[in-house]
């Protein structure tokens, strides 16, 4: 079996981790080649490596054979526009990080010659019923701010439909994003744990000990991952600033990139400047090494996001791998791991995040039991796993691909009709096909 | 070449009479040609869409060109077509009448129509409409140029001219009824003289009977049930003194049969492209019942002006190159 792999290849993208360490596993099991739009940084791989462009990639990918084209699509343009118009012209499976796709939608329709007129009012109309046409025609009327500068707006309107037209499946890292997604979408849907990967778990056996050394006396505190508004980092350091026992007990490290010119990293930094007595660093991006090191020499993860915007969380696979406790909100993706395998505390309760951070702290026992639990989930759960249970999903949506062109033909005709969608066809397409389709 | 005519038809209804008389002539002319009848009933007006969606989805296997006749049928996909729009979306959508409607979903179930039929004619190699009248509505409707190719009778040799000795037939679509009341106003200015014979369904005989009588016109205009076929039309034609059309389109092909009966055309409303029907020359064109009186008189009164009408008519059928050779050359183009 011969699979095309689009992604991101570049060491500074998570799913080009993810994507180096699947295709590794998946090219014991098939013959793999990976095709990125990524031309410089890229990560190493024992596979075929091919970089395109948007021209000329049509003459190579179709004569070439591939039995299935999986396309990993996230909501960063620079990473997945190119993807994305690949995906659009030669249809495939779509594994999607993300559950919130406007900012990647909205940039490759924004480059459209026509720009983000009415076309994207129709879009939001047809994914998200008259409110979604409401705000968009009110952004294009230029009487409000555009959906993708509100994380809450984003949520609600998150386009991850739209980003599956003309898609054979589609791959999501979480039940309740696979199970909504269903209810919007007529082709196979599947939801896969993001693995944690086994050269991870090697680095963290490596280099963790039962428990780490305290630095200074105080208990290690780090969170992972890009620095945006829906992690909240600046609402731990506030949590800390209101609690100076816990705060002396404490040092509290936010890793991860971040753009400098953020109105959040201003926010974020604005509230480290006012609290200068605590021990907080913000360190930025580090290499893999550094990470390792870093998480190695954890106690706790926060890992407090809300709203959800990805399908999984890749530093959540990563720090469940280290056999650490993880404290986290109850939602998303999150909300699906086991019980005892994380402190969870409900989503957007920030209270009850505090008292849960205190007691984890209190509690070394409590830490150990949550850290192993994690870590014999992570074990279970590695990219040989996922690539299997990828395969098995392939050939389920290959068998249901006819009827998947067809109902997209159908589609684009009544779109030519500029049929109604108040009209009963629509109820017997949908009858029909959710028959044949039943995942 | 070979040939697939696309025609649609209400089941147990229509006969498809052009379809299929259009194959035979196509063979005649050393093509294949197949008659592909798809059924198309509108009893209820929010299925039109998914009968336009079924058509659609259809492949058409094997045939070199397609030729469209009908709508819907002629939304059935084909690289290469040719449409003779005999029955236009909106023709169809008149038919549906009260079915369709001005409601919200009536003007969707419209929209639809007129989307999936503009996008059709606009990728057909050449487009041809009946007559003056509907091509001028497929310019206005859906923005596309069709050219006039008028369709002759199924046997254009049974139309023959016994005699002017009988009065003025009036004839039209089954469907025509306003035009059948305007019939009666114009027999109603017209002397006393005036001999009309009218045809319409069994169903409206009553009516159009006491509406006569109202109008004072009863023992003046014989009303008869409408003629079951070509057949039954040529024999009330054959001894009639002129045609009264009750078709809307005066080109249609009400007229063209009169001219084959060698019989000059009285149309009250607009003339056509002035190819057929033309003031003084193969009938007459009026706008008013008053003038269509006048015109009546004149038909009754003058045997020898009704016979230059009808000799006018027919030159024009002649000029017009209305003829199943004439419709096989500009198809198979």
């Amino acid at each position: 079996m011969r699979i095309a792999w689009f992604t991101p290849y570049s060491t500074r993208s998570a799913i080009g981790e993810f994507s180096q360490h699947v295709t590794a596993a998946l090219a014991t099991l098939a013959d793999v080649e990976l095709w990125t739009p990524t031309a410089v940084d890229l990560r190493p791989s024992e596979l075929p490596v091919i970089q395109f462009g948007a021209a000329g990639t049509e003459a190579a990918l179709q004569p070439a054979g591939y039995d299935h084209v999986i396309y990993n699509i996230g909501n960063y343009w620079p990473f997945h526009g190119e993807i994305h118009a690949v995906m659009e012209r030669h249809p495939g499976t779509v594994i999607l990080h993300d559950r919130v796709l406007h900012h990647l939608l909205a940039e490759i329709w924004r480059r459209e010659p026509q720009g983000l007129g009415t076309g994207y009012v129709e879009r939001m109309r047809t994914y998200h019923g008259e409110a979604g046409a409401r705000v968009a025609s009110e952004f294009v009327a230029g009487t409000r701010a555009p959906v993708w500068e509100s994380d809450e707006e984003v949520a609600r309107y998150p386009l991850d439909a739209a980003a599956l037209q003309g898609a054979l499946g589609a791959v999501t890292h979480s039940s309740e994003h696979a199970a909504s997604l269903r209810r919007r979408w007529l082709g196979p849907v599947c939801a896969l744990f993001l693995p944690s990967y086994v050269a991870v778990l090697e680095a963290a056996a490596a280099t963790s000990t039962q428990q780490p050394s305290p630095r200074e006396g105080r208990l290690q505190l780090t969170s992972l991952g890009h620095v945006t508004p829906n992690k909240h980092a600046e609402r731990v350091v506030r949590m800390l600033a209101e609690d100076p026992e816990l705060a002396a007990r404490v040092t509290f490290t936010i890793v991860g990139p971040y753009e400098e010119d953020s109105a959040y990293v201003a926010e974020l930094r604005a509230v480290l400047e006012s609290n200068p007595h605590l021990n907080v660093e913000l360190v930025g991006w580090v290499d893999e090494q550094e990470l390792d090191r870093l998480m190695a020499a954890t106690d706790v993860f926060v890992n407090l996001r809300d709203p959800v915007m990805e399908s999984a969380s890749a530093s959540l696979a990563r720090e469940i791998a280290f056999g650490r406790a993880v404290l986290c909100f109850d939602g998303g993706c999150f909300a699906e791991l086991p019980e005892q395998t994380v402190a969870r505390v409900p989503a957007g309760d920030f209270a009850a995040a505090a008292a849960e951070l205190r007691r984890l702290v209190d509690d070394p026992d409590r830490r150990l039991r949550l850290g192993a639990a994690a870590r014999r989930l992570a074990s279970e759960r590695t990219e040989l796993s996922y690539a299997r249970a990828l395969l098995a999903f392939l050939e389920r949506s290959r068998a249901e691909s006819p009827a998947l062109a067809l109902l997209d033909r159908i589609g684009a005709e009544l779109g030519a009709m500029e049929a109604d969608p108040r009209l009963p066809v629509y109820d017997t397409i949908a009858s029909d096909f959710g028959r044949a389709l039943e995942f | 070449m070979r040939l697939a005519v696309l025609d649609s038809h209400a089941p147990f209804a229509d006969r498809l009479l052009a379809g299929r008389r259009l194959c035979e002539a196509l063979r005649e002319h050393g093509h294949e040609a197949v008659h592909v009848g798809l059924p198309f009933a509108v009893d209820s007006a929010e299925r039109i869409v998914d009968q336009m969606l079924a058509m659609r989805l259809l492949h058409l296997e094997r045939a070199e060109r397609a030729i469209g006749l009908r709508f819907p049928a002629y939304l059935v996909p084909h690289e290469h077509t040719v449409l003779w729009a005999l029955r236009t979306g909106e023709r169809a959508l008149g038919e549906a009448g009260a079915l369709v409607g001005g409601g919200s979903i009536g003007r969707s179930v419209r929209r639809s129509v007129f989307a999936a039929e503009r996008t059709r004619l606009h990728a057909a190699r050449t487009v041809y409409a009946p007559s003056a009248g509907v091509a001028t509505g497929l310019q206005r409707r859906v923005g596309c140029s069709a050219e006039v190719l008028h369709p002759p009778p199924d046997d254009p040799g049974r139309f023959h001219c016994e005699s002017y000795a009988n009065g003025v037939l009036a004839l039209g679509p089954s469907w025509a009824a306003p035009q059948r009341e305007r019939v009666l106003a114009a027999v109603a200015q017209a002397h006393r003289a005036v001999r009309v014979t009218m045809a319409a369904p069994q169903a409206a005989l009553g009516d159009l009977r006491v509406l006569a009588d109202r109008l004072g016109v009863a023992d003046r205009v014989e009303i008869v049930p409408q003629p079951a076929g070509e057949a039954e039309r040529a024999q009330l034609l054959a001894p009639a003194r002129a045609l009264f059309t009750l078709d809307p389109d005066p080109d249609g092909p009400f007229t063209i049969e009169a001219f084959h009966a060698r019989k000059g055309v009285l149309v009250l409303g607009e003339a056509g492209d002035g190819t057929l029907v033309r003031d003084g020359v193969s009938g007459r064109v009026v706008s008013s019942p008053e003038a269509a009186g006048a015109a009546l008189d004149e038909l009754t009164e003058d045997a020898a002006a009704a016979e230059r009408y009808g000799a006018g008519g027919y030159s024009a059928l002649h000029d017009g190159h209305v003829s199943w050779p004439s419709v096989v050359a500009a198809l198979t183009r």
